[in-house]
């Protein structure tokens, strides 16, 4: 599949967003593994204790390492992204969106990164297969 | 009866596709909503398939409603887009499944299995017969009725630049010579491997026109210098030639011969051309021009616009290098090439060598329309040139070679049958270095690493191992040449001549 060319400019702009991304979900990822509390009610919540628990911990620094990356940031976007929308999902059916009595941090932390994760996809978008065909 | 099957069947398949499009779109988002029921009344682990299927919902939703480019995905969705991933690995399931064995071009299958062969040493034999269709332009060879003995064959031997007396003449020992392909259209490890390749097995090799011959040199084989329309390596700012930049690259004891290019069969009345994809930083320096913009060469020489100046052109070159000096063309107005020839009579001056290129010669990237339609053939110009120089009374002051898919021996001895002396094969060398002919020289990205400087491509390059395939490639060629020669009744390569040729109505 050939991939475009990004310009320079957005480059920059997407490393941004790249930089906030990785280390929210970098840390996320952190909590879980080390299990603090708040994970460990979130995780038994949604009955996916352990093993819920560091599989999504995988992803996330999956995506993490992606988002650092210069050749796949756009895919780590959307993996990271993919992880936000089951977390969307946990907070409007299971979890509600003052886990914990956090006041509202997860939720906040969670919209970061969605925000960042369209961003980066939205700016390297020539990079998705769109039916582009080689033309010679 | 029948047809009207085919119309129904041709129908059906159509609405299929159409239901089938339908179906996947509305299928998908439904998918996503059914897994987030799963999901939320038994386990939260079926959220995983419910994301991935809103991730397909979203995706198609760009196809169906925002992108605007592609009529096919706007029109059936996700489907379409499996239609363009078949469809951009057809080349190789065609290459690996469908194709034939004599229908690939521009070389088959039987015809690069025959070179692979030879480059690994390998000699077999096919059974059955000749897969070939047998038509009557198939030019043929003639053999005789009373074979030489292969013990009274003698070697072959051709002097360049014998006919001016000249104290630096060359003596070819092979009748192959590697033909012109820079360093810019390959990269360093392919040139390498072709330079020590040409050591060990003692021919000869054209640098191309890719300016200083940094690799060619490293390893120590003898050298044929282009002098492209450019003059990458020997110009001046001006781009016309620069006298002492010539002499210093004549003065290295592996350049024996220094060729002039004026055109190529693979795009005859165009300069060269070096796509952006394929200009580093060390191609751009060798040749002294910019990068980030394709290298276009000039269609031209600005010395040589008419044929007197071309013809004295050719004596400075001469008179600078101290060195036989070639010409490399492919005809195409005959009158015009009539005429330089008679010039070089006129003025007494006369190239070492001429060397034919035909149309369906090789480039690293050319224009289409060049590559198909413009310029003579090999077998076609060929016999006119010869004709015209024995004509004029020329033949015996200069020597001619050529090229155009020389890379079996029959080829080549039908061109040594009509005229040639010597031959050049690109491409030939190039499958024996292990080219698979999946035609992306133009864009870096060559599999087997020969047209590419990705480091990472050419890793794959064994410089050593590739050399002893063009070694072994030559030796096999040998033995093919020794079972020929004997076979059409002839003591050396230098007595074919049009008498083995068969063409209806030609020879
Ligand atoms: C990759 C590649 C690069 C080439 N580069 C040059 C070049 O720099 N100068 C030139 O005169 N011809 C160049 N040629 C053309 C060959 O020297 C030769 O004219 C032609 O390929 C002969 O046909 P063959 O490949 O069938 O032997 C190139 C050909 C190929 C395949």
């Amino acid at each position: 599949m050939p991939t475009q060319k990004v310009e320079t400019k957005v480059l920059v702009f997407s490393w941004i967003f790249q930089i906030i991304a990785a280390i929210i979900l970098g840390m996320a990822a952190w909590d879980k593994i080390v299990g603090t509390e708040t994970s460990h009610y979130v995780f038994t919540t949604l009955e996916m204790e352990p093993a819920g628990r560091i599989i999504i911990a995988s992803i996330e620094s999956l995506a993490a390492i992606m988002l650092l990356s210069t050749s796949i940031p756009h895919m780590g976007a959307v993996l990271g992204l993919g992880v936000m929308m089951g977390a969307i999902i946990a907070h409007i059916s299971k979890l509600g969106f003052d886990v914990n009595n956090d006041g509202g941090k997860m939720v906040m932390m969670m919209t970061v990164v969605i925000f960042s994760t369209i961003a980066i996809i939205f700016l390297h978008r020539s990079r998705f297969p769109m039916g582009e065909k080689d033309t010679d | 009866m029948t047809f009207n099957t085919f119309d129904t069947l041709q129908g059906s398949v159509r609405i299929n596709l159409e239901k089938l499009s339908k179906v996947v779109n509305s299928g998908i988002p439904l998918t996503a909503f059914f897994f987030g029921i799963l999901g939320y009344s038994f386990s939260f682990y079926f959220h995983f398939i419910t994301v991935t299927f809103i991730y397909l919902t979203v995706l198609n939703f760009i196809y169906l409603h925002v992108q605007k480019r592609h009529a096919l995905l706007s029109n059936y969705g996700i489907v379409a887009q499996m239609r363009y991933m078949i469809e951009s690995i057809g080349p190789e399931l065609r290459q690996y499944l469908f194709s034939s064995d004599t229908e690939e071009k521009p070389f088959s299958r039987v015809e690069r299995n025959e070179v692979y062969r030879k480059s690994k040493g390998i000699d077999s034999s096919s059974a059955f017969g000749s897969q070939l269709l047998f038509n009557e332009n198939e030019i043929k060879l003639r053999h005789s009725m009373f074979p030489q003995s292969k013990e009274s064959l003698e070697a072959f031997s051709l002097c360049i630049g014998e006919e001016r007396g000249l104290e630096n003449s060359y003596t070819l020992k092979h009748p192959l010579i590697i033909s012109a392909m820079s360093y810019g259209a390959l990269g360093k490890n392919a040139i390498r491997a072709l330079a020590r390749g040409a050591k060990k097995a003692g021919i000869l090799m054209n640098t191309g026109e890719g300016g200083f011959p940094k690799y060619h040199l490293m390893e120590d084989c003898d050298l044929v210098f282009q002098i492209g329309t450019a003059k990458f390596g020997v110009r001046n700012e001006d781009g016309t030639l620069s006298e002492t930049k010539l002499a210093e690259i004549a003065s290295f004891s592996q350049v024996k011969v220094i060729e002039i290019k004026f055109s190529q069969g693979a795009k005859p009345g165009k300069g060269g051309l070096l796509p952006k994809e394929k200009i580093t930083k060390e191609i751009s320096e060798l040749r002294g021009v910019p990068m980030g913009e394709d290298i276009v060469s000039p269609s031209y020489h600005p010395e040589c616009t008419t044929p007197q100046a071309t013809v004295q052109f050719i004596k400075k070159v001469q008179d600078i290098s101290k060195l036989p000096v070639g010409i490399k063309l492919c005809l195409g107005l005959e009158h015009e090439f009539l005429t330089l020839i008679q010039t070089m009579k006129a003025l007494d001056i006369f190239p070492d060598y001429i060397s034919i290129d035909g149309a369906e010669g090789g480039t690293g990237a050319a224009p289409k329309t060049f590559m198909d339609d413009l310029g003579l053939p090999i077998y076609k110009a060929l016999p006119k040139v010869q004709n015209m120089l024995i004509k004029e009374g020329v033949r015996d002051r200069l020597k001619l070679m050529c090229a155009g898919k020389m890379i079996n021996s029959g080829r080549q001895f039908m061109a040594l049958s009509m005229g040639a002396d010597a031959i050049y094969s690109a491409r030939g060398f190039l499958l024996a270095i292990g080219c698979i002919q999946a035609l992306q020289c133009n864009k870096n990205t060559c599999p087997t690493g020969i047209t590419t400087h990705d480091n990472h491509l050419q890793a794959g390059l064994d410089i050593e191992d590739k050399a002893n395939r063009v070694q072994n490639y030559i030796q096999s060629l040998d033995r093919e040449y020794i079972e020929l020669i004997a076979a059409l009744g002839k003591k050396s390569l230098h007595e074919l001549n049009d008498e083995n040729l068969f063409l209806e109505g030609v020879y």
